[in-house]
C-alpha cells in the first residue's frame, strides 16, 4: 500500500503537497498536554531516504515531536495538536486513517529495549503476525532475515525460543530493531536508542541505520553530539518547544545560523 | 536562606566530621536493627503459627480413622465402615459449586477488571470501583439472604445449586476484578508503547502481550478467591440448603450438599462417626485449596516461560 502511494505522486503535482523528495512534511505543528504547549509551530521537512537527528536539551519537545510522527500521544490524556505531518502527501490526522496501516509505514524503537515477554523468535515476527503478512514458514524466514539484517544470527540461530530477557540489552535492543525492521516500514522513528548501550553496541547500531538507507528515512533523537555528526545527513535543533535550525549536519555544527545552535553544539548549554 | 541538603562543609551550616570507615554503629541504631527484625519475625509466626497447628491440628485428628471409602460412599448411604454414610455427595458437591463459581465469578470479574483498568477512567471508573468495594464489603451471610429472597423464593428455583453458585459468586466477584485490576496496571508501559507502536491494535496487543503479562497476579487473585469461596457457608446455607444425596446436573429445584456444611454441623452432633466425618471433611477442604494453588503454580510456570525476571 505504501509503495503504491509513493508511485502514484509523482513530481507534477498531481497530489496536492506531495513531494518525490520530502516523504514527511511537518506544517505549523503546536502540541501540548492541557496547559501550555510542549512545541510550538515547528515546520519541517524530512527527504526519502536520509537520517535526520533531532538534537537539543532535555525538555525541548523533540521526543514530543517524533512520537507526534507515528500518533504515540494520542492516547496520552490531555493531549492537544494544531498543524499537519503530511506523509507522502496525506495527512497523518486525516479522520479516515487507519493507526495500524500508520504504524506499519511509520515504526518506532524506544530508548529503553522492550522486548515482549514471548521468544526471541515471536519476538522478531510480533508485527508480522498482529498485521498477518505472513505464514509460519513466511515468519521465520522474515526473522532469519532481519535477524541476519541487525547482526545477531549468528549468536541467537539457536536460541529462537529461549526468552528475550536473557540477552544482554545491546543484543535486547538489536532484537528489537529487527522486529521494527521486520514489518516493512518506510519511516523508522528511533528515541534515544543507543543511550543506554555498551559502545561496540552503538557502533552496531549506527552502522545498522547508515545501511537502511536510503531504503528508509530515519529520524532519531539523540543527545549524542557526536553520534549524530557521524550518521545524520540532517540535524534538526530544538530548544523550549521551538525548532531552531535545521539543516545539513555539517553546516548545523560546523556553521550555525542561531546563536543558541553554537552555544548548544559546542556544550556550553543544555 | 535555607540550608542546602548536600552542601559541602563550610558553605551556610558546617556538616558534622565524616565517619571513619571502621567500627560499629551506635547503640542506637543497633538495637533499633535488632528490635524491627524480632518484630518482622514475630509477625511471621503470629500468622504461621495458626495455619500450621491447624493443619496439624486436622491432620491429626483425621487421619488415624482415615477410610479412603469416604471418598465413594455418599452421605445418605451408610456402610459398617462409616455407619453415618460418606463425603462423596459433599465433595462431588463442593467440585461442583467450585466449577460453577470459577465458569460466573472468573469470567464475569476478570472481564470488569480488565474494563476497570484499561477503560473506565474519571468519574465512571471511580464509581464503578467505589459501588465493586461496596459489594465486597457486604458481608456474605446478608448476600446469602438477598439470594434466598431473590433467588430460592422470587424466582421459585428452591434450594439449588444454580443460587449457590450465583450467591457465591457475587460475593468473590469484587475480589477477582480488583486482583485483575492491579495486575494489568503492573504490566511496565514499554510492553504497552512497544505493541501500539508496532501497529497492534487494541484489543490484540491485549490479548497476545498485555494479558499474557498479567497472567500470574489474575491467576492468583481467581485462586485466592475460589479458596475464600470453597471455605464459605452462610450464603449457601441459604441457598443450596444441603442434601445427603449425591449432587445432580440440575440447576435448580436440588438441594446440593457441601463440605463446609459437614464440618459445621456435623462437629456438633452426638455421634462419634459424625465428629469424624467433619474432621476429614475440614481435611477434605484443606487439601483442595492446597491443589488449587498447585495448578495455578503449574498454570503460572508453562505460561510465563518467557516472561522478564522479577526486579527486586
Amino acid at each position: 500500500m505504501g509503495s503504491a502511494l509513493e508511485e502514484a505522486a509523482p513530481a507534477d503535482g498531481r497530489q496536492p503537497g506531495a513531494s518525490r523528495h520530502h516523504v514527511l512534511r511537518i506544517r505549523g505543528l503546536t502540541v501540548g498536554f492541557k496547559g501550555d504547549p510542549v512545541l510550538t509551530g515547528v515546520d519541517l521537512v524530512f527527504p526519502r531516504g536520509t537520517i535526520t537527528a533531532l538534537i537539543g536539551p532535555t525538555g525541548s519537545g523533540k521526543s514530543t515531536f517524533l512520537r507526534t510522527l507515528n500518533r504515540m500521544n494520542d492516547r496520552v490524556p490531555g493531549y492537544y495538536r494544531k498543524g499537519e505531518v503530511e506523509l507522502d502527501g496525506q495527512s497523518i490526522f486525516a479522520p479516515g486513517v487507519q493507526l495500524m496501516a500508520l504504524r506499519r509505514r511509520v515504526g518506532m524503537v524506544f530508548q529503553r529495549p522492550n522486548p515482549f515477554p514471548l521468544s526471541i523468535m515471536e519476538n522478531v515476527v510480533a508485527g508480522v503476525r498482529a498485521h498477518g503478512l505472513a505464514d509460519r514458514a513466511g515468519r521465520r524466514r522474515i526473522a532469519e532475515a532481519r535477524l541476519r539484517e541487525v547482526g545477531l544470527w549468528g549468536a541467537l540461530a539457536h536460541r529462537l525460543n529461549e526468552s528475550p530477557f536473557r540477552l544482554s540489552g545491546g543484543q535486547q535492543q538489536l532484537l528489537c530493531l529487527a522486529r521494527a525492521l521486520a514489518i516493512g516500514p518506510d519511516i523508522l522513528l528511533l528515541d534515544e536508542p543507543t543511550s543506554s548501550l555498551d559502545p561496540v553496541t552503538v557502533e552496531a547500531v549506527e552502522d545498522l541505520l547508515r545501511r537502511l538507507t536510503p531504503a528508509i528515512t530515519v529520524i532519531v533523537v539523540t543527545h549524542n553530539l557526536a553520534q549524530a555528526k557521524r550518521i545524520a545527513h540532517f540535524t534538526a535543533f530544538f530548544n523550549q518547544g521551538r525548532l531552531v535550525e535545521h539543516g545539513p549536519t555539517a553546516r548545523v555544527f560546523g556553521d550555525p545560523s542561531a546563536e543558541e545552535t553554537s552555544r548548544y553544539v559546542t556544550g556550553r548549554i543544555g | 536562606m535555607a540550608r542546602m541538603v548536600g552542601a559541602p562543609a563550610g558553605e551556610g551550616t558546617p556538616l558534622p566530621a565524616l565517619p571513619p570507615l571502621q567500627g560499629s554503629p551506635g547503640w542506637r541504631r543497633r538495637v533499633a536493627n535488632r528490635l524491627a527484625w524480632a518484630l518482622a519475625g514475630l509477625a511471621l509466626v503470629v500468622i504461621l503459627a495458626p495455619a500450621v497447628w491447624i493443619v496439624a491440628g486436622v491432620v491429626y485428628r483425621a487421619a488415624p480413622h482415615w477410610h479412603w471409602s469416604v471418598l465413594t460412599t455418599p452421605g445418605d448411604r451408610p456402610t459398617l465402615a462409616l455407619p453415618s454414610g460418606g463425603l462423596e455427595n459433599a465433595v462431588l458437591g463442593t467440585l461442583l459449586i467450585m466449577a460453577g463459581v470459577t465458569l460466573v465469578a472468573g469470567s464475569i470479574g476478570v472481564l470488569s477488571g480488565i474494563h476497570l483498568a484499561e477503560q473506565a477512567r474519571g468519574r465512571v471508573g471511580d464509581l464503578l470501583r467505589g459501588a465493586s468495594e461496596v459489594l465486597a464489603g457486604i458481608p456474605s451471610i446478608v448476600l446469602g439472604y438477598v439470594g434466598y429472597i431473590a433467588l430460592v423464593v422470587g424466582f421459585h428455583w428452591g434450594y439449588s445449586l444454580l443460587a449457590g453458585v450465583l450467591v457465591l459468586a457475587v460475593f468473590v466477584v469484587p475480589y477477582v476484578a480488583k486482583s485483575t485490576e492491579v495486575a494489568l496496571r503492573q504490566v511496565p508501559t514499554s510492553y504497552r508503547e512497544g505493541a501500539e507502536a508496532l501497529g497492534m491494535p487494541p484489543g490484540y496487543a491485549l490479548r497476545r502481550v498485555v494479558l499474557r503479562t498479567a497472567l500470574p497476579g489474575i491467576t492468583t487473585g481467581l485462586i485466592v478467591a475460589l479458596a475464600v469461596a470453597a471455605g464459605e457457608t452462610a450464603p449457601l446455607l441459604y441457598t443450596a440448603n444441603y442434601s445427603d444425596a449425591l449432587p445432580t446436573l440440575h440447576l435448580t429445584h436440588h438441594s446440593v450438599g457441601y463440605l463446609t456444611d459437614v464440618v459445621w454441623t456435623f462437629f456438633n452432633l452426638p455421634s462419634r462417626a459424625e465428629v469424624q466425618l467433619s474432621y476429614d471433611a475440614a481435611l477434605l477442604l484443606i487439601v483442595l485449596v492446597m491443589l488449587l494453588i498447585a495448578v495455578s503454580r503449574l498454570v503460572i510456570g508453562l505460561t510465563q516461560r518467557h516472561a522478564e525476571p522479577a526486579r527486586g
